[in-house]
């Protein structure tokens, strides 16, 4: 967040040079809106966004899920462009993110080199996790997305080969990041966390054809961490494995996403899970959603498990908009590390893309 | 009551045999007709494989030597958008508009153009001499202004 504000004009002015010295033709606006409200229905609070840490309680709310985005693509010759994209999220009081700014080279029709600010590419859906218009659900389900760090500075190669009639993308990536007062550690902690994450290293693979998508992700980097003004965490190492498969049939969609994080000096291993049916009929989609936590019990007592259950209808009431209502049962079995306790959540939420 | 039963029958007939017999027409159309790459008739572009054809239409970036600049989505004929879809992108056009935004989203991809009237079209292609669209090749050869790149299926 200090890095937004410090930056933050920083970036507006570096636009305009930009915009400046690029022809109207060669910029190119995206963006993207979600307008989401809730209450929880029974028990006191619900965890719908882990990194913003965005609670819902039983007052209904508009913050947790609500954000909206700009990306901006100013194309400075056929082979750079230079990428922005600003978001701002209820779950932070409106304040403006950047998650993406890097310049991108086409080095040649299959090889991209990019440099600079992007997500972290460690989840299936952590490209578009704030594009809530991309997937079925009102947000993505909390249990498998709980991670601190979403984004990195560094540098990204992506091949994008065909293989037979499959379209494949190999992505390597290394850099770090600083996480400054991190939002969901803040929370957790009740008190100021400071996380670096660094000499991160990963690689995505994912092959895909119309009807079926595979992925597997992979990286390992550093950690330090700052609880208040004390450095409990330095130098630790870690790392993170998934692989999550997709089948989409001609109305009938079946989503799969299994994951592994490691920390072994401080013993932690946490697994997460999910699995997901849609299935199409014209403008509906109706979805169903089961995502689990489970954190292998150490010495440090750690225990932290936690599983949700989602049913959901989708309607693609316009071109690039949709209508969604969820209601999400959450269980949570932690004893020590408990994150917010049982609770079921009504929400409803309107996305869009422009 | 044997009224209510005669019509629940032929709903059911119905509901069976009219998405039958609109795939048959449908892949009967798309085994007669023929469709082409299309550009102004003052491009430059050269013609490509089909799986560059598809890159492109993906949101890839073309080959230098291909000479094309964009491509435009041709939606003023639903059958042949369709067609295109599945003999040349090989995918449906939900799988294709999820994939589209997915690339504007991830890697800053351009958006692609897609245009609903045939006249719209043909004026773009005249007016951006190195971008592509694909059509019926019998339409094709009867428009002024543009020219057949290449055969599609």
């Amino acid at each position: 967040m200090n890095f937004v504000n410090n930056n933050f004009i920083f970036i507006i002015f570096i636009t305009s040079f930009i915009c400046n010295y690029v022809h109207a033709d060669e910029m190119q606006i995206s963006g993207f809106a979600s307008l989401a409200a809730g209450k929880v229905v029974s028990g006191d609070r619900y965890l719908a966004d882990y990194p913003k840490a965005g609670f819902y309680d039983a007052d209904l709310s508009f913050s947790p899920d609500t954000s909206v985005g700009i990306q901006t693509v100013a194309n400075l010759n056929p082979q750079t462009s230079f990428i922005i994209q600003l978001v701002s999220h209820g779950a932070n009081n409106y304040e403006m993110d950047l998650d993406w700014a890097y310049v991108n080279f086409i080095l040649n029709p299959e090889v991209t080199l990019q440099a600079g600010r992007k997500r972290l590419p460690l989840y299936y859906y952590s490209d578009y996790f704030d594009i809530a218009y991309t997937y079925n659900w009102i947000r993505l389900p909390s249990d498998n997305y709980t991670w601190q760090i979403t984004n990195y500075n560094g540098v990204s190669l992506v091949y994008e080969p065909n293989i037979g009639e499959w379209d494949a993308l190999i992505n390597v990536y290394t850099g770090r990041e600083d996480s400054q007062e991190n939002d969901l550690l803040s929370a957790l902690f009740t008190t100021r966390v400071d996380e670096t994450w660094k000499n991160m290293l990963g690689v995505v693979f994912e092959l895909s054809k119309d009807w079926f998508d595979i992925r597997f992700t992979l990286m390992q980097g550093q950690l330090d961490r700052a609880i208040g003004d004390v450095i409990v965490e330095e130098n630790i190492k870690q790392q993170f494995a998934g692989i999550s498969t997709n089948l989409f049939f001609e109305n009938l969609s079946l989503l799969t996403e299994i994951n592994r994080y490691e920390r072994p000096t401080s013993d932690i291993y946490v697994d997460t899970a999910m699995l997901s049916i849609a299935y199409q009929i014209d403008q509906f989609t109706p979805h169903l959603t089961h995502s689990r936590l489970e954190q292998e019990p150490n010495a440090a007592r750690g225990d932290e498990e936690h599983s949700t259950s989602s049913i959901g209808l989708r309607w693609d009431f316009i071109s690039n908009m949709a209508l969604k209502i969820q209601y999400d049962r959450v269980r949570d079995k932690g004893q020590v590390i408990s994150i917010a306790g049982d609770a079921n959540l009504l929400s409803v939420s309107l996305d869009m893309v422009f | 009551m044997r009224d209510i039963i005669y019509v629940s029958k032929y709903k059911k007939i119905i509901s069976i045999w009219v998405p039958i017999i609109s795939l048959f027409f449908n892949s009967a159309f798309a085994m007669k007709v023929s469709g082409v790459l299309v550009a102004s008739e003052d491009s430059q572009v050269q013609k490509v494989s089909i799986i560059e054809v598809r890159k492109i239409f993906i949101g890839l970036p073309a080959s230098e030597s291909s000479k094309i600049h964009q491509p435009v989505i041709n939606n003023s004929d639903k059958q042949v958008y369709q067609i295109f879809l599945r003999k040349v992108l090989r995918m449906t056009d939900k799988g294709y508009k999820r994939k589209l935004i997915k690339r504007i989203f991830r890697q800053g991809s351009e958006k692609i153009k897609s245009l609903n009237k045939k006249d719209k079209l043909v004026q773009y292609l005249r007016d951006n001499p190195n971008d592509v669209s694909f059509m019926l090749k019998e339409n094709a050869e009867k428009i002024k202004g543009i020219k057949v790149i290449q055969q599609l299926w």
